[in-house]
């Protein structure tokens, strides 16, 4: 096919089309993922709300600088030769404080790893946060099956961020019964992994 | 008169001819996303200009001008994620980019792959599950929307309007990929027998 073949192909083709802002894409994506996770958290693991309100808002608060930083970077980089710039380091600075706050509380608390790891229980394990992502990083994933990121790594790291920051505050409301003392390790790795996942899976989910 | 304008032109500092370019792209972009035709028609012909020059300088140049087509294809599917506020040349960069690099990719991936591995499933001609394993190996080499109208209009017996309701593609753009992918499946063909027909031109010598 010569040039102007493919020219003339697609100028016929010029049916009008409605841009959108990348905040009219994400936001409403992020926030059915919301919805179904708030489901999936009824469903398989039964919500409570604890007497000590403030524990939950902590919770809560815990996983909103994340949620803010992964949004951050997800609108600036869904659009080509749009400049990520210092949103990108949001997620940088808030992937390191996940691992650092982390380990400062590991350094501080004792933890039985082995039991850590091994609780298969519904509502103990490690693998509860990721787990609830899934559904949030599949709604995101979904809405901008029409966008075009061209940092897959970074959007994919931005979509973990999102996912995990929004399991670990629908988690907040399950009922179990995670040390005090363990509960930023046990968000920080959620979040982290969802991140780390995100990271991994981005040019291979993200391609068009 | 002519030759102030032309003064004039030359005196403009290269940073306001730039910005003016921007605009003029822009515009025609706002027009084509509204659905004129004849401003993307001229927007597509003067960007695939630039586009050649964006590449002559990254890929080698007996790729280049399919690599401005796929670009051109991937500017018309994902027009609408242009923003008339933001400079044209850097979102038509953007994607310039990532096809470069996309591009270079699979170069690297195609070289590491030894072609004798295609032999034993291309030889099979009598096993209907080795011809069916060969094509969708030569399918998986194509874009997921060029493999997808391929297998759907040339082996599945869909017409081009069925396709494109299947696949949610318009039909120019069915057409348009099916071109582009068969081309693409012909070249990587004629490739992987290059290296048979120099031996056998070497062993008749």
């Amino acid at each position: 096919m010569t040039m102007e073949e493919l020219i003339g192909w697609l100028a016929s083709d010029a049916t009008p089309v409605r841009p959108r802002p990348a905040t009219s894409v994400v936001l409403p994506a992020v926030a059915v993922g919301a919805a179904a996770a708030i489901v999936m958290v009824k469903l398989f693991f039964g919500v409570s709300v604890p007497a000590d309100r403030s524990s939950l808002a902590a919770e809560i608060a815990f996983t909103v600088p994340f949620l803010a930083a992964g949004l951050a970077a997800l609108i600036s980089s869904l659009r080509p030769g749009s400049d990520a710039g210092f949103s990108r380091y949001g997620v940088l600075v808030a992937s390191l404080f996940l691992a650092f706050s982390a380990l400062d509380e590991l350094m501080v608390a004792p933890i039985d790893w082995a039991d850590m790891l091994s609780r298969v229980g519904r509502t103990h394990g490690l693998w509860c946060i990721p787990a609830i992502a899934v559904p949030v990083a599949a709604s995101i994933l979904l809405g901008l099956r029409e966008e075009a990121p061209t940092h897959f790594r970074l959007t994919g790291a931005a979509i973990g961020m999102i996912s995990g920051a929004i399991a670990a505050a629908t988690y907040a409301f399950v009922d179990r019964e995670i040390a005090s003392g363990l509960l930023i390790s046990h968000y920080s790795a959620g979040i982290g992994l969802a991140t780390l996942s995100g990271f991994l899976a981005g040019p291979r989910l993200l391609r068009w | 008169m002519e030759h102030a304008d032309a003064i004039k032109v030359r005196d403009v500092p290269p940073q306001k001819t730039v910005a003016a370019l921007d605009d003029a792209w822009g515009n025609l972009m706002g027009m084509a996303q509204e659905g004129n035709s004849g401003a993307y028609h001229r927007l597509l012909g003067q960007i695939s200009i630039w586009l050649q020059r964006y590449y002559s300088r990254r890929i080698p140049s007996e790729q280049i001008d399919d690599l401005v087509q796929e670009t051109l294809v991937a500017v018309h599917q994902r027009r609408h994620t242009y923003e008339m506020d933001r400079p044209f040349r850097a979102w038509l960069a953007g994607i310039a980019r990532h096809k470069a690099i996309d591009r270079l990719r699979s170069n690297g991936r195609d070289r590491s792959e030894p072609i004798g591995d295609y032999e034993p499933a291309v030889a099979d001609h009598s096993s209907e599950v080795g011809s069916r394993i060969a094509i969708s190996d030569l399918l998986a080499r194509l874009k997921p929307a060029q493999a997808r109208v391929i297998r759907l209009v040339k082996l599945d017996g869909f017409t081009i309007d069925e396709a494109a309701v299947a696949t949610g593609q318009s039909v120019p753009l069915v057409k348009v990929n099916i071109h582009r992918g068969i081309s693409r499946l012909a070249a990587f063909l004629q490739s992987a027998d290059e290296p048979a027909r120099q031996k056998g031109a070497q062993t008749s010598l």
